[in-house]
């Protein structure tokens, strides 16, 4: 066999032999993607042959060669452009091979999944992170930009709970940086407002008390390293963002940030009397603790509170206490080196679900009203003209008026018309939910001599005396002049991969427009790159 | 005939009456004040703004970092004695008091090696946040395990004439009725004598922006 017929049967055989057996064609598109389209030795060889053609073209060109040597050249181009003209055509076939093997790849994979991501982009995506994160990864990456704050705070907060802090600030960091952007003139935004989109196509920041969560739970971490400048930053912008509400009495009212913002000036070394004072206005039980008390002991209780659609149509967003747990109050057991116990009992700091209760009506509401209204008396008008228009149309035949009968024939499909549109349109509110926020944030601080040297338990308590839970301390840290001891009541990585009703089907997510399947595309090519790996092992708690 | 004719009219006059109705009636809703929001907006300062906005950026910290620069080089104090005077240009007292998080190297580092470079040796910059280093080489010569370099030795590191401190403020406001934010940021700069705590110079910034989400996002 010739030199060229066997690189043109290595070139094409490549393709199949060495494309990896797949379990899926995402995996497969993987994996072709991974390789040339022709192999190095084959474009190589024609590389090869190409310099060797032209060499012999311009020599016998040149002249001044002997009768032999120009014979002798001749034959040799003669057999180079031969295998030249054969290799050329291999590697093209080869590439057309692979154009097509890639196409049929991305036309099987488009039709189920529309711009991504696929199975294997998301396994590879998960693969290096840590176990415990990866069902909050994979929603991260699954559902793109519309739901990229509601991903980063969720996997903020598991993070933060399984000791992986890198992880978490990188979560609520960014996180915040999307609170913070200002979204105007922004197509989805618009989208929100249509009649015919529902208000979920809009990209999640969060309503106000999951928006001052990020902040609080950012402040917690910066505690951990005992960055208080950065800690008292964030609480103070954390409660800035619950001063959208309605009424002005419950603007603000965020005690446990107000509490956290003075905690974190103590701290500094400097008076948080006035944010003490502001904390204490709103729960008169939170006192400012003593100066010399260095010790934060934050326990969360229960879960937060569901969003729920109300309304005809689900047009109205309403809060709802989630009833599950029973846990109220929370008492730390602090044991020294010679087993001696001292207890504190926390106080009621904040409730999320007060803070989501009490943020009165949002501008929204009101184009969602005008949806409601749109959608119900379409229907009202679709319904009396199909009545109508049938009702007139078979008089008309009854009577042989054939004027008649075409008359309503017209208005019922009037009628119809306007059914369809209001059966098109959306007025549900947005319901997407973090749903691994606690609802009672309790506080108590001590003068301990070092974090590090004590133990820790929490006990957590309910109308009926104490409940059996867990009692694990998730976080504890410590800067140059003050610590942190961070627990929760519930386990905030005992949730679903996604938050109930944020992911979009499949269906769904491959009929979006082109531009916000791109814009996905391009937060996920984002997260490939900026997303941190599984090289920060949890620290010690 | 004429009858069925009216009657037709009178049904299609009908049709089209009930259709424009209730397209108004349904395209109806509640008007939203500002619903497309406002995009970010840069304001001078000096003048009351609209309302303002949000915090600071790179732009920002380029800017402040030069004015301060150029204001430093002309303080005679500073750029112009006759021994060049030591200076600690870090964080280290530099105070984040405002809303936004940030980290702070990045206005007194940058305002730190432009000065170096454009005061050409006029001030001296000592290297407080590298003392670990240079203790731990100054121990190594000291106990012959490298030799003293070309520089000779000293009996202890540099101290400093001044230290720059400083505070970064800011106050938050919104509207509530359209939605815009306001943040009035204010940086000042103060170069402190390390003796006699006298401030010898003192340099501020200001900035305003305004800005409204997307009437979704209130």
């Amino acid at each position: 066999m010739q030199k060229s017929t066997l690189l043109a049967t290595v070139a094409i055989c490549g393709l199949v032999a060495f494309t990896p057996v797949v379990a899926d064609d995402s995996a497969a598109l993987l994996a072709l993607r991974s390789q040339p389209a022709v192999s190095q030795d084959a474009l190589a060889h024609e590389q090869q042959l190409q310099a060797r053609h032209d060499y012999l073209k311009t020599t016998l060109k040149a002249g001044g060669l002997s009768k032999a040597e120009k014979k002798q050249m001749k034959a040799d181009l003669k057999v180079v452009k031969k295998e030249l003209k054969a290799v050329k055509k291999a590697n093209k076939k080869a590439q057309k091979a692979y154009d097509k093997r890639l196409a049929s790849l991305t036309k099987n994979l488009r039709k189920q999944y529309g711009m991504g991501p696929y199975p294997a982009e998301i396994s590879n995506f998960v693969a290096d992170k840590p176990e415990v994160l990866k069902p909050f990864y994979s929603s991260l990456f699954i559902e793109g930009e519309r739901n990229a704050t509601l991903n980063l705070n969720r996997l903020g907060l598991a993070a933060m709970e399984a000791g992986y802090y890198g992880h978490a600030e990188w979560a609520f960091d960014r996180a915040i940086d999307k609170i913070e952007a200002i979204y105007a003139d922004n197509p989805q935004a618009k989208a929100a407002k249509s009649k015919f989109k529902e208000e979920s196509v809009k990209d999640f920041k969060g309503e106000p008390y999951e928006r001052a969560m990020a902040y609080y739970y950012r402040g917690l971490l910066y505690l951990r390293i005992g960055d208080y400048e950065n800690a008292r930053a964030v609480f103070r912008a954390g409660e800035y963002q619950d001063s959208v509400s309605d009424l002005e009495e419950f603007q603000a009212d965020f005690a446990v940030l107000n509490y956290l913002d003075g905690w974190a000036l103590q701290c500094q070394g400097r008076s948080g009397e006035e944010p003490f004072r502001r904390a204490n206005e709103v729960r008169p039980n939170l006192a400012a603790p003593a100066p010399e008390n260095n010790t934060l002991m934050i326990s969360e209780l229960g879960a937060g509170p569901q969003k729920i659609g109300e309304g005809k149509y689900n047009e109205i967003l309403k809060f709802e206490k989630d009833e599950r747990f029973g846990e109220t109050n929370a008492r730390f057991i602090v044991e020294n080196r010679t087993g001696a116990t001292t207890e504190f009992t926390n106080e009621i700091a904040s409730s999320v679900y007060w803070q989501s209760s009490t943020r009165g009506g949002r501008p929204i509401d009101g184009l969602l009203e005008g949806k409601a209204s749109f959608k119900e008396t379409t229907d009202a008008i679709g319904d009396g003209l199909a009545t109508v228009g049938t009702g007139v149309a078979l008089a008309g035949l009854a009577s042989g008026d054939s004027d008649a009968a075409l008359i309503g024939a017209g208005v019922a499909i009037i009628g119809g018309i306007f059914s369809a549109v209001s059966a098109s349109s959306k007025p549900q509110a947005d319901t997407r939910m973090w749903d691994n926020l606690p609802d009672l944030v309790t506080v108590s601080t001590g003068a301990f001599r070092s974090v590090g040297e004590y133990r820790y338990s929490t006990v957590y308590s309910g109308p009926h005396g104490d409940i059996a839970s867990p009692s694990e301390v998730y976080m504890m840290g410590a800067g140059d002049t003050c610590g942190i001891i961070w627990t929760r009541s519930r386990s905030a990585l005992n949730v679903p991969e996604s938050s109930p009703g944020a992911r979009m089907t499949w269906k769904k997510m491959r009929k979006q427009k082109k531009r916000v399947q791109q814009k996905d595309m391009n937060f996920r090519n984002w997260l490939l790159v900026e997303a941190p790996i599984d090289t920060l092992q949890a620290e010690l708690r | 005939m004429r009858q069925i004719s009216s009657f037709s009219k009178f049904i299609k006059k009908s049709v089209m009456l009930t259709a424009v109705c209730g397209v108004l009636a349904a395209c109806g809703g509640q008007a939203v004040h500002n619903s497309a929001g406002v995009a970010t907006v840069s304001q001078d300062p000096s003048r009351t703004g609209a309302v303002a906005g949000v915090g600071i950026e790179g732009q920002d910290i380029q800017a402040m970092t030069d004015q301060m620069m150029r204001d430093m080089l002309t303080n005679p104090m500073l750029a112009n004695a006759a021994n060049p005077p030591a200076i600690i240009v870090d964080s280290g007292f530099f105070v984040n008091d405002s809303t936004q998080r940030m980290n702070k190297d990045l206005i007194t580092n940058r305002l730190r090696v432009n000065l170096n470079r454009a005061s050409m040796g006029r001030m001296v910059f000592v290297g407080r946040n590298y003392a670990g280093m240079v203790q731990q080489e100054r121990s190594l010569k000291r106990e012959g395990v490298v030799d003293t370099a070309t520089r000779g030795t000293t009996q202890a590191q540099a101290g400093a004439d001044y230290r720059l401190g400083g505070t970064i403020a800011s106050s938050d406001s919104r509207d509530a009725r359209t939605g815009m934010m306001q943040r009035y940021t204010q940086i000042t700069f103060e170069m402190v004598d390390l003796e006699r705590g006298v401030i010898v110079w003192s340099g501020i910034y200001e900035l305003s922006k305004a800005a409204a989400d997307d009437v979704v996002y209130r």
